[in-house]
């Protein structure tokens, strides 16, 4: 009997862990980093890597909810170049800087919601979709900006280099965003249905969901939060580049599958996994800059660590069933 | 063959075992014997334990103790390789097969046989596959893709790949359960077949009329214990169920008439094109309509049109007189209709999500304040249907698949419930759940009609629309071919509507 209660104990230490795992990895990862190296706990340092996931964070929020509708988006590099370079002919055009921010984010969102009408109207694949626009409006942003920066004439640099207290405005932005979608999946009839549809698309379906019409509205959102990260570099650059963003789908998907979200079912994955997800890269390039490893092997070990990550998420989901 | 001095020949014994899992007894004390070349059941309700049994004997899991002997001999510790060398082999519901391969190769999948060169030698897969075939008279050709197969025959597929394995002990887990009369009939000739060449079969059903027809003895074990084996033959049916349930179920289907209101909905010529045609009836609050025909008859899909997942094409939809248009299942819900439907797993639950999830996806407008889910709201929503519906689960918060299928069922119906309709469609509720949940099941159907519903259940088990309905639709080639009231309702007449062979009930 003694026996049993020991067991149901340290059954509850495993699943607590096993349910924080991607909590657990990123405290280890700084537990070893600030053993390496003392810079790594140092107020800037932690604020330079906040500021530094800023950019992918805000993607792979919406990458996430993607993933967890079934889905995926591999356009959201070239979204983020394209609406950060339509925010910057704005400004070059007059348009007062914020505004100009804005309908370059809206126009993210717009460019999402086309996406999201082409899979689920048509029922196309989003792998396919989305690589497709992913070339096209990488084409349209060298077409349009003839492959030349254009500046953002100083009128925004606030909202990427800018400070409220000590803290990076960036970090700010992330975490608002990271606050209202965590509010949205977890609190929201959308969410729910963002889950359900992930979750059995048939069920959900004849649960009286509006299958299309929310998935139609979560690549919308994929594209918005896109371009919010694009702006938010531009503006620290004070100039929106051509190639901007380039590769970015890669890591948003990483931190969203490292955040526990899963590529082979919908339904599974939470917002604070996906940013404790992006902060476990962030850490991760951070501490292999400190510890001065060679650019090149920074990105084998990212690839060994996407490896690592979904393997632990396998061997653990296995524990549970057994 | 061995099989003449069964008396003491049991080709496999299980002694005394227990299986604990954290927190859990799943099995105490559980023995099972088995007589070389007969057809044993192994029967109890979900959660039984039989499948912790079966996962035993095939190795998958490990007795925290007690013995295992195959052929007289004890078996140490009994992996899937041990049970493999010993021959035994479970075909599990969900089929293993790769659909777009042929049958042939299906039976070789993973031992291929290569010619000189190291090609795969088709002809000789498909003459080797042709003989197994042949040795126990199934008729299936080799060369055929499990694609174009039916799910009977894609099951006897399975059979085969066991089959050329030279495995002695098969088990099967419900394969009856997504079969139609007639392809029953034919596995049945398959299992007589395999019992004459010297195999032995567990099997397990939750159809306990087909005990008669094919088994020779039974073990039920209840709640993870032993409860009795027996002879089929000296035991009815009652004395089964009444051992597995562990009380007498006279009253299986608990029926009352319920005081019989207004009308809740009425068809008025309604077809969808080649799926159902000019079908027009209607139906009373306090009432259970039962859908009867053929597989294919066109009633899940007379249901989905209703429910507003598909569209009729043509003709008028009433609810409490007023004429309707319903064009999705969201309009469905808002004029009160539900459909549950009749594949779980497939479009019933989310897997993956908790209880509660699954409960209130329907209705989440209930749980809001200001547009925002207070979770407060949800539990005490999701508690009452729990009680209410005797749902057995720890924690309203585990993942749904967690739960029995019985179970699975209720937190469906619970789903459908929270949306307060006035017509509830059931599609085969009680598939593949145990003869307890059934007996809740239909309980909880006259709980709904007493409280003023109206009912439409669609099964494939005609005893039970009898027992539990106040009059029988029949459907046949998608047409409304016949309707009887509870009194007049005979399973030869039903039955005989559903194959279209009865004119004189064709208008309704």
């Amino acid at each position: 009997m003694s026996d049993m209660v020991r067991m149901n104990k340290s059954e509850k230490i495993v699943n607590t862990v096993i349910k924080y795992k991607s909590a657990f990895i990123l405290l280890l990862l700084c537990v070893c980093v600030s053993l390496l190296t003392p810079q790594f706990l140092s107020w800037t340092n932690i604020m330079n890597i906040a500021r530094q996931t800023t950019t992918n964070g805000i993607i792979a929020i919406g990458m996430a909810c993607v993933i967890i509708i079934g889905g995926i988006d591999l356009s959201v590099g070239s979204v983020l170049a394209f609406s950060t370079l339509i925010t910057g002919l704005l400004i070059t055009n007059g348009v007062p800087g914020f505004w100009a921010g804005i309908l370059g984010v809206l126009f993210g969102g717009v460019i999402g919601i086309i996406s999201g009408l082409l899979i689920a109207e048509l029922d196309l694949p989003p792998f396919i979709v989305t690589l497709a626009s992913m070339s096209i409006f990488r084409g349209f942003t060298m077409l349009v900006s003839g492959g030349m920066p254009v500046s953002l004439q100083n009128e925004i640099s606030f909202f990427g280099a800018g400070y409220i207290g000590s803290v990076p405005f960036p970090v700010i932005i992330l975490m608002v965003v990271f606050l209202i979608m965590w509010f949205v999946m977890n609190r929201t009839k959308f969410g729910r249905h963002i889950y359900a549809i992930g979750g059995n698309e048939q069920t959900a379906s004849l649960s009286g969901i509006n299958v299309k019409r929310d998935k139609i509205l979560v690549y919308g959102i994929s594209g918005l939060l896109a371009a919010l990260s694009g702006i938010i570099i531009a503006a620290r650059l004070n100039s929106a580049q051509p190639d901007a963003g380039n590769g970015y789908e890669m890591d948003a998907i990483a931190a969203a599958v490292i955040g526990g979200c899963s590529m082979s079912q919908g339904g599974i994955g939470t917002m604070g996994g996906v940013i404790i997800g992006s902060f476990i890269i962030g850490v991760l390039n951070n501490a292999m800059n400190l510890l001065n490893v060679s650019p090149f092997w920074q990105t084998s070990v990212k690839g060994f660590v996407i490896l690592i990550a979904i393997i632990i998420d396998r061997m653990t989901t296995r524990v549970k069933k057994a | 063959m061995s099989s003449s001095h069964a008396m003491e020949d049991y080709i496999l014994e299980v002694k005394d075992i227990r299986k604990e899992f954290p927190g859990v007894v799943a099995l105490k004390n559980v023995n099972l014997k088995v007589k070389r070349g007969s057809v044993h059941a192994l029967l109890g309700e979900n959660g039984a334990g039989k499948s912790t049994l079966i996962k035993i004997i095939s190795g998958v899991y490990t007795q925290t103790s007690g013995h295992i002997f195959v052929n007289g001999n004890e078996v140490d510790k009994m992996t899937p390789k041990t049970a493999m060398k010993l021959k035994i082999a479970v075909i599990h519901q969900e089929l293993n097969l790769v659909p777009q391969m042929s049958v042939a190769e299906n039976v070789f999948v993973g031992r291929e046989i290569t010619t000189p060169v190291g090609t795969v030698d088709f002809k000789e897969m498909e003459r080797r596959t042709g003989e197994i075939l042949k040795q126990f008279k199934i008729e299936l050709d080799p060369k055929a893709k499990v694609n174009d197969l039916s799910i009977a025959n894609q099951q006897i597929v399975e059979i085969a790949k066991i089959l050329s394995l030279d495995t002695d002990i098969i088990i099967m887990d419900e394969p009856t359960d997504v079969l139609t009369d007639n392809e029953t009939e034919q596995l049945f000739g398959i299992v007589q077949n395999l019992k004459k060449n010297g195999k032995t079969i567990i099997y397990i059903t939750h159809r306990l009329g087909e005990l008669e027809q094919i088994c020779d003895e039974f073990t039920i074990l209840r709640d993870g214990e032993y409860i009795e084996t027996g002879a089929i033959r000296e035991h009815t049916i009652n004395d089964i169920v009444a051992l597995m349930v562990g009380r007498d179920l006279k009253d299986q289907f608990p029926y009352t008439k319920a005081k019989v209101g207004e009308e809740a909905l009425r068809l008025e010529d309604c077809s969808r094109k080649g799926v159902v045609e000019h079908i027009s009836f209607s139906l009373k609050k306090g009432e259970a309509v039962g859908l009867a025909g053929l597989v294919g008859a066109g009633r899940s899909e007379l249901a989905r049109c209703i429910f507003g997942a598909d569209k009729f094409d043509q003709g008028k939809v009433y609810i409490e007189g007023k004429p309707v248009v319903i064009d999705s299942v969201r309009k469905a819900i808002n004029n009160g209709i539900y459909y549950t439907t009749e594949n779980r797993k497939e479009d019933g639950i989310f897997q993956n999500a908790s209880v509660n999830f699954n409960m209130t996806i329907s209705s989440l407008n209930d749980i809001l304040t200001k547009n925002v889910i207070v979770k407060r709201k949800e539990n005490s929503l999701t508690h009452d249907m729990k009680e209410k519906l005797l749902i057995k689960t720890a924690d309203m918060g585990v993942e749904i698949k967690n739960l029995s299928g019985g179970n699975q069922q209720k937190v469906i119906f619970a789903r459908a419930l929270l949306t307060h309709p006035k017509i509830i469609i059931l599609d085969e509720p009680t598939r593949g759940i145990d003869v307890g949940a059934k007996a809740e099941i239909y309980r909880i159907i006259s709980d709904l009609k007493a409280s003023g519903n109206a009912v439409i259940v669609i099964s494939s088990e005609l005893p039970e629309l009898m027992g539990i309905c106040d009059r029988i639709l029949v459907m046949h080639e998608g047409k409304l071919n016949g309707e009887f009231a509870k009194e007049e309702a005979a399973e030869s007449k039903i039955m005989q509507c559903a194959f279209g062979v009865m004119e004189e009930e064709s208008d309704v």
